[in-house]
């Protein structure tokens, strides 16, 4: 296993700038993902990795050695597919069998090895099905096998659950990460989807439009984003934004020139403090925050119409709307509600983001 | 048969108009009467089809006599006198011989080199590969006809008229776009991912190309294959004017039996027999082949 350090790598496609100076370090024995929304160049980072693609500037370390140009096989590194890539003229055990057999192993140390991972992963009957004849998760498993049984330095992965159902997902979640860590690997794999990065993942990576957003631990991420996008992307149902106004000589927040936000004395001292020119922001509020009740309470708080109820089990995503503006808030089944509904709001100032509306950036 | 019912819903009873069959027996003869009034028209369809060749066939089998008879003679006792003379005068020996190798040999040679050039096309960018690609389909638009005579100088000039060597070179050349074109699309169909998974589990492109995508496109290569085969079995205007004697094939040499002005029409009946027949066995041999691989751009896994 090995460590992973890409400086300052950039790819071109023809005009269009896939990658801008990446700059990541994965440590050995590292599960890191890297997220983001469909486009923003992660897939290509993933491929520059393993030697698919060629960077136009940038350098690429896998264990210490410089590996940039060098071709896939050199380069002591295993990648499952998005489509699993199985050979589909090769049964099972010959697919798993491939990368040793280009390494000319004998077929007494190939068979050994095959046991063994097929044992791991719970693959012994299908050894000498075809790959048409299995099913999505065999496949994956049969990936992870020609992956696994090479004992690589780092494994690469491109959206290994987006080819299963959800309920195949759930289960391999947890099951997949459980196997690296015994394997103690170090693993890098993309992916669009927030759950799976949180729930598997040591370390995350966001990244748009070709470009590193914010790395650190899922929950880092998730409670200190360090702009609206992260904040947007992390976390389901997503952040809710509100954008206001920040009038400093009252201490409050306008939205929708109807609303008015109190500030407290430290929080509206803090905002002048920052930017003099600071005027338009952005609020964000996480869904599970918000409190909801039929009288008014005590503490702010506004009116709003309930547009409809998503029920989840034991909670239940409310679509909230006031003004012009939709919301959704996550409450514990309770009250009863119905469509057109009108129930009182509110939420706190310490559970509050408040970022920049130009550029994002958080400011608390 | 449409009739008025009255159904009871589930508040109200409604009459509708709808189909219906007196019982199941009925529907199933209906069933049957079309089933067999389709299979009617196709049978008498096949049998319009191929009554030329049926005819031709026959025709061979008849004596100089028969075949010249008219009203034509539907019943006749087969002989094989007009393949004798064929084979044991006419040289068709040689002609069928010089069909088999030059036919086998281009086909080849069209098959191998078109699959890498379009192995080359797809799998590399570089620039200008679709412009090559749209000039090699270009290449094939243009009538062959219209280069007869320039093909012909340049074959006397280098000595190479009345060869198989000629031959096979130049249908090599002339079925290569074709390849190129059909293996281009079939190609394309493939996952890349595959070979990648190949290259990143230890092959080079050239390792994984030949252990992974060519056995997937062998069903692809083997109807090319096929369609190069009779598309050069077949081909008469530049066996005619380049190959006259010794290297003549086939299709050409149904003009030769053509005796002091007339027809020997028992004798075109043969050659034409020995043109078809070989070729026809084979495409039933391998159709399974090419179905296979004139489908496979159409099935994903």
């Amino acid at each position: 296993m090995a460590e992973v350090v890409l400086k300052n790598l950039s790819k071109k496609f023809g005009k269009v700038e896939a990658v801008k100076n990446i700059d990541l370090t994965v440590k050995d024995k590292e599960l890191l993902c890297l997220l983001g929304p469909s486009g923003c160049g992660k897939t290509t980072v993933l491929r520059m990795i393993a030697g698919l693609e060629l960077p136009n500037s940038g350098t690429v370390y896998i264990g210490g050695r410089e590996v940039t140009y060098l071709e896939p096989k050199d380069r002591d590194v295993a990648m499952v597919f998005q489509e699993y890539a199985l050979y589909p003229h090769l049964t099972v055990f010959e697919n798993i069998a491939y990368p040793l057999r280009v390494r000319r192993l004998s077929n007494t140390q190939i068979k050994d090895k095959i046991e063994r991972v097929a044992e791991l992963l719970d693959i012994k009957e299908i050894l000498s099905r075809l790959p048409s004849q299995l099913s999505g998760g065999q496949k994956q498993r049969v990936s992870l096998g020609r992956a696994i049984v090479r004992e690589p330095q780092i494994f690469l992965m491109d959206e290994p659950l987006s080819s299963l159902d959800a309920q195949m997902r759930a289960v391999m979640r947890s099951e997949l990460k459980r196997l690296f860590k015994k394997l103690q690997g170090t693993v890098i794999f993309v992916t669009h989807d927030q759950l799976e990065a949180m729930s598997m993942s040591d370390r995350m990576v966001v990244m748009s439009a070709g470009k590193i957003q914010q790395k650190g631990t899922p929950m880092d991420i998730f409670e200190r984003p360090r702009n609206s996008f992260v904040a947007g992307f992390i976390g389901d149902p997503a952040i809710n934004f509100f954008d206001c106004e920040f009038d400093r000589k009252l201490g409050k927040l306008i939205v929708n020139e109807v609303l008015v936000f109190p500030l407290s004395k430290s929080l509206n001292h803090f905002l002048c403090m920052r930017d003099s020119n600071l005027n338009k922001l952005r609020m964000g509020i996480r869904p599970n925050f918000i409190q909801v009740s039929a009288t008014k309470p005590s503490s702010w708080s506004f009116q709003a119409e309930v547009y409809i109820c998503e029920p989840q089990g034991t909670e239940e995503i409310i679509n909230l709307q006031f003004k012009q503006s939709l919301f959704k808030a996550r409450v514990n089944v309770g009250m009863k509600m119905t469509m057109g509904q009108k129930i009182w709001v509110s939420f706190d100032e310490k559970h509050l983001y408040l970022f920049d509306q130009e550029t994002g950036q958080t400011l608390t | 048969m449409k009739v008025k019912k009255e159904v009871t819903f589930s508040s109200h009873k409604k009459t509708v108009v709808t189909d219906s069959y007196l019982s199941f027996r009925k529907y199933e003869q209906k069933r049957k009467i079309g089933l067999f009034l389709i299979y009617l028209v196709l049978i008498v369809t096949c049998l319009i089809a191929f009554f030329p060749l049926f005819w031709m066939f026959g025709t061979s089998l008849k004596s100089r006599v028969e075949a010249f008879a008219t009203p034509p003679i539907w019943f006749f006792s087969p002989k094989l006198d007009s393949y004798k003379t064929l084979f044991f005068k006419k040289n068709a020996g040689l002609f069928l011989w010089n069909s088999i190798i030059i036919s086998m040999s281009s086909s080849f040679i069209s098959v191998v080199i078109g699959t890498i050039g379009a192995y080359s096309l797809t799998r590399f960018e570089f620039k200008g590969s679709q412009s090559i690609a749209f000039w090699i389909l270009s290449n094939r638009l243009m009538p062959p006809v219209a280069r007869v005579l320039p093909i012909f100088f340049i074959g006397q000039t280098l000595g190479l008229l009345d060869t198989r060597i000629s031959l096979i070179v130049l249908y090599s050349a002339m079925q290569l776009p074709f390849v190129i074109w059909m293996m281009r699309g079939f190609l394309q169909e493939i996952p890349r991912d595959i070979e990648e998974a190949a290259m990143v589990d230890g092959d080079s492109w050239f390792a994984a190309a030949r252990k992974v995508t060519l056995p997937m496109a062998m069903p692809a290569i083997i109807a090319t294959a096929i369609f190069v085969l009779i598309l050069s079995w077949n081909e008469f205007t530049f066996a005619f004017i380049l190959a006259a004697g010794r290297a003549k094939t086939l299709p050409p040499s149904v003009l030769t039996f053509m005796e002091e002005g007339t027809v020997l029409w028992h004798e075109v009946g043969a050659a034409a027999s020995i043109i078809s027949i070989p070729i026809i066995l084979f495409a039933l041999l391998v159709q399974k082949n090419l179905v296979r691989g004139l489908t496979f751009g159409m099935l994903k896994d």
